[in-house]
């Protein structure tokens, strides 16, 4: 467990030596998508754990490519297991206290809301209110919330990711830009969209109709008890439990890979 | 939809404008037949007959599913409409030989027999049914308390819905209704006479009662002595139309469609190009009625002798029974909402509770077909309604008729609000699957109750408040059952209380994210193994066995789910239903191993990397596998 710490404590040293351009730049953006949250529609405040979850891993390895402080890994008298158990460690566990924070501060500005200029939760509670009969639905609350640790999960899923290729590949300055990686996030919605679309040109409807039922099935299900907190639990497991599995492929694949 | 809105409001401004624009002439209507609504008969028609002469409407008829209509006043046919087509494709009109399916009307056919059989003192309401069955007929009843026919009638004989599939692709080689209803005997998850359950199984089981008592088919006797007596010659019961030719030669000219949305262009009279979402008629074929237990929802015939069959219900003269007491007490309520007077149900009949007047009747649906039977047995107005689409439900005329549905009057303007925190919870629709391998349904359709709106009609009694506006003030009565539970009542369903809903959410959402889990750590351990990194636990294989199994028995039941999407919620047949059974079963039985391996495991002195954490977690999830599996009741396909 020392060597974990001391290896999280070296890449806190050198995170400090970055580039401070960068890091005002991931600043900015989570304090935008904060006040933007504040101002308007509590739930945008998530869009600020987007930035900083996708960001935040390439910020990290970046040394690499800025001070070719990579190297360091090689000399330090440290196994390569626990390098990655540190890199895991560090990037979730900042992700996490800044998405319970982040979620503090939703949940403060939600018992607020009525001071809002609300765009859109004001809207669908309306619609909610005249569509939804005695034992239909789910609250708008409980929705909310689960889109919430919804897009929590995923962006954890999407930093394992960013970790695994990291530690399978080593750092290119072509694939590893923080902008890039931004892009990428973007342009991967952009690409599950489109397939999406595909498939029910392809497919029709039709057939995927059940399957869509099911799912959307359970999720309501699940979503619909404790204003969410159900599925919100298990969405947390499931990206919890997903960056797990990375991480136990990432060691396998560094300690194979020549460095 | 849009377009079935569009057509309303404009049928209502019509309406409307023609009730305004009438000479002035009060003096002459006080002593005008009105309608329960206030609207005088005259005003009704001619408002009605404008609607009809309107030129959009003409155009539209010719492209739009059939809605068929009819108002009478006692033995007075007051107004018909025959809207749209029964083929669009070869633009067949609909009109008087046009046939529909009744659905669920059929189910007042055998109330009616039962209470017909029960004048002539052949059938005791209150005697336990199982005096008029074959010995040993059930075999899933939990409970050993009587059921009557009274239970049967109010829809409380305890059965849960059916979970397997009772339809009959080949009609040449339908079962008897005895063995049919055999088949698919559902389990009974109620106290009989305690939990509302609408049950299609017992509205058909009434039906072999009627068969058996009698002493004739069922077809036979609804002949005889309900659409003979009546003149019923355009209508079938029997589910292959055997027993009335003409009607299954009509049927087969009818096609049935459903309303399906898509996005568009449409070409204006100006020449101009507007994109929007469009309504299309999408046909379904014939897609006819075959279920095995057809008492339930077979009938099919005319508009013309629906209304005759709904005129004889209010027909003072009684023509369906020998006393009119009888007629009087099927139309009396058999179940009330707490401690008031207001019905919930009456012998099978549904009831409305409009601005100035209870009405009584029931609603069918069946795969292509909706139908609308309303009548009020003091005015003695009634409507009937038919269509070929599934989304046009026939009720238009029932505000012209009866007026607006408003059960508010019960709570006056300055109403008290209803304290629904005694009874906080989660609650579902009794009409599920509660037992057998259907039985993770209940749990997912559960719901809670804490933000409802209530206002107090009564002690036990409430309305859901939504806004002066809202069309459906739907009452509600608080019952408590013998188990400790509450049910929520209208008419002839109930929600009940799930006691400890959150905890068994969570065992089935855990069952779901240990089939979730054991994909990936399925995926690691090969990862691991193509390595040569993998330090297997003790009974390696039995833990990797029980990991696939989880998996499949995740995707086992969410088959289920899909099977029923896919078919209509028809439910699954038996082969599926045993396939998937056996399944579970062998998935129960390999996660048990592995939950034992995986403590020996734990318990072993076998020094391994992270190998308690790694024996511990594989135990907790076959522990929630197989305690999941077992709650659920996962595996069994024999009682459900």
């Amino acid at each position: 467990m020392k060597k974990i710490i001391d290896l999280i404590r070296v890449d806190l040293i050198s995170a400090k030596g970055r580039n401070k351009g960068i890091f005002f730049l991931i600043f900015l953006l989570t304090a935008a998508f904060v006040v933007i949250g504040i101002i308007t529609e509590a739930l945008f405040m998530v869009f600020s754990i987007i930035v900083l979850g996708v960001m935040l891993v390439p910020f990290i390895t970046m040394a690499e490519k800025t001070h070719n402080a990579g190297k360091i890994f090689t000399v330090i008298p440290a196994d390569r297991k626990s390098i990655v158990i540190s890199r895991f460690a560090l990037t979730t566990g900042i992700y996490t206290v800044f998405s319970i924070i982040i979620f503090i501060l939703y949940l403060i500005m939600e018992k607020f809301s009525d001071f809002h200029t609300s765009m859109i939760s004001k809207d669908i509670s309306n619609l909610y209110e005249v569509s939804s009969g005695f034992g239909t639905g789910i609250q708008m609350k409980a929705m909310e919330n689960s889109i919430f640790w919804f897009i929590f999960a995923v962006t954890l899923m999407v930093m394992a990711g960013q970790h695994r290729k990291y530690f399978k590949k080593g750092i290119s300055s072509k694939n590893n830009s923080i902008l890039r990686s931004f892009l990428k996030f973007l342009g991967g919605i952009a690409l599950v969209y489109a397939v999406t679309a595909a498939i029910i040109l392809i497919f029709n409807i039709d057939i995927l109709k059940p399957a869509l039922i099911v799912l959307v099935n359970m999720l309501m299900a699940l979503a619909a008890p404790m204003n969410g907190l159900v599925l919100s639990i298990i969405l947390i497991f499931i990206g919890f439990g997903f960056t797990l599995y990375q991480l136990i492929c990432s060691v396998v694949d560094y300690e194979a890979r020549e460095l | 939809m849009k377009r079935i809105l569009r057509r309303t409001a404009a049928l209502i401004a019509a309406a409307v404008l023609t009730v305004y624009t009438q000479p002035f002439s009060a003096f002459a209507e006080d002593d005008e037949l009105k309608c329960p609504s206030g609207i005088t008969v005259s005003k009704l028609i001619s408002g009605q007959e404008k609607i009809d002469a309107h030129p959009t409407n003409i155009k539209n008829s010719k492209t739009d599913s059939a809605r068929v209509e009819l108002v009478f006043h006692g033995d007075e046919i007051l107004y018909t409409r025959y809207y749209g087509c029964t083929n669009i494709e070869e633009h067949t009109l609909a009109d008087e030989n046009s046939v529909f399916e009744w659905g669920s009307i059929s189910k007042t056919f055998t109330w009616v027999s039962i209470m017909q059989l029960w004048e002539q003192g052949k059938i005791d309401l209150e005697a336990d049914i199982r005096t008029y069955l074959p010995d040993d007929f059930f075999s899933h009843l939990k409970y050993d308390d009587p059921i009557t026919l009274m239970d049967i009638m109010n829809h409380k004989g305890g059965w849960c819905e059916k979970f397997y599939d009772s339809t009959s692709e080949d009609m040449a080689e339908m079962p008897s209704l005895e063995e049919a209803l055999k088949n698919v005997e559902p389990a009974q998850t109620y106290r009989p006479g305690e939990v509302a359950s609408y049950s299609n199984w017992a509205a058909s089981l009434a039906g072999l009662i009627v068969q058996r008592v009698s002493g004739m088919d069922y077809v036979d006797y609804v002949h005889k002595n309900i659409f003979e007596p009546l003149g019923m010659e355009h209508t079938s019961a029997g589910p292959d139309f055997t027993d009335n030719p003409w009607v299954r030669e009509q049927r087969m000219k009818t096609m049935c469609y459903e309303l399906s949305l898509h996005q568009s262009y449409k070409e204006n009279e100006d020449g101009t190009i507007e994109d929007g979402v469009r309504e299309e008629y999408k046909s379904k074929g014939t897609c006819m009625f075959n279920d095995q237990l057809y008492p339930c929802g077979a009938i099919t015939g005319t508009l013309g002798d629906l209304a005759t069959y709904a005129q004889a219900l209010v027909n003072d003269a009684h023509p369906l029974f020998k006393n009119a007491e009888t007629q009087e007490k099927l139309l009396s309520g058999s179940s009330f909402y707490g401690n008031t007077d207001i019905p919930s149900f009456s012998f099978g009949f549904d009831v409305h509770e409009y601005n100035n007047v209870r009405t009584f009747g029931h609603t069918g649906a069946t795969f292509g077909c909706v139908a609308n039977m309303e009548f009020d047995p003091v005015s003695k107005f009634g409507i009937v309604g038919l269509s070929n689409c599934g989304d046009d439900f026939p009720n238009y005329l029932c505000s012209y008729v009866f007026g607006s549905l408003k059960t508010k009057k019960y709570i006056g303007e300055n109403y008290e609000k209803f304290d629904l925190t005694p009874y906080s919870g989660y609650y579902s629709d009794t009409r599920t699957h509660a037992a057998g391998m259907g039985r993770f349904i209940l749990y997912m359709d559960a719901f809670s109750i804490d933000n409802i709106n209530a206002a107090k009609v009564a002690d036990g009694v409430f309305i859901e408040y939504h806004s002066e506006e809202y069309y459906d003030d739907t009452i509600y009565s608080i019952v408590e059952h013998s188990d400790g539970r509450h049910g929520i009542v209208n008419s002839c369903s109930e929600y009940l209380e799930i006691k400890n809903y959150i905890p068994k959410l969570c065992l089935l959402a855990g069952f779901m994210l240990c089939g979730v889990a054991s994909l990936f750590i399925l995926l690691a351990k090969r990862k691991l193994n193509k390595a040569h990194k993998a330090a297997p636990l003790s009974f390696a294989h039995i833990i990797t066995a029980g990991q696939f199994a989880k998996i499949i028995s995740l995707a086992a039941m969410i088959s289920i789910v899909a099977i029923r999407v896919n078919g209509d919620n028809n439910g699954l047949t038996k082969t599926e239903g045993t396939v998937i059974g056996v399944i579970q079963i062998i998935c129960l039985a390999l996660c048990g191993l592995a939950l034992l391996a995986a403590a020996y495991s734990f318990m072993s002195k076998k020094k391994l990397p992270y190998g308690r954490i790694r024996s511990l977690s594989c135990f907790a999830g076959n522990l929630i596998t197989v305690s999941a599996m077992i709650f659920f009741e996962m595996y069994n396909f024999w009682c459900c």
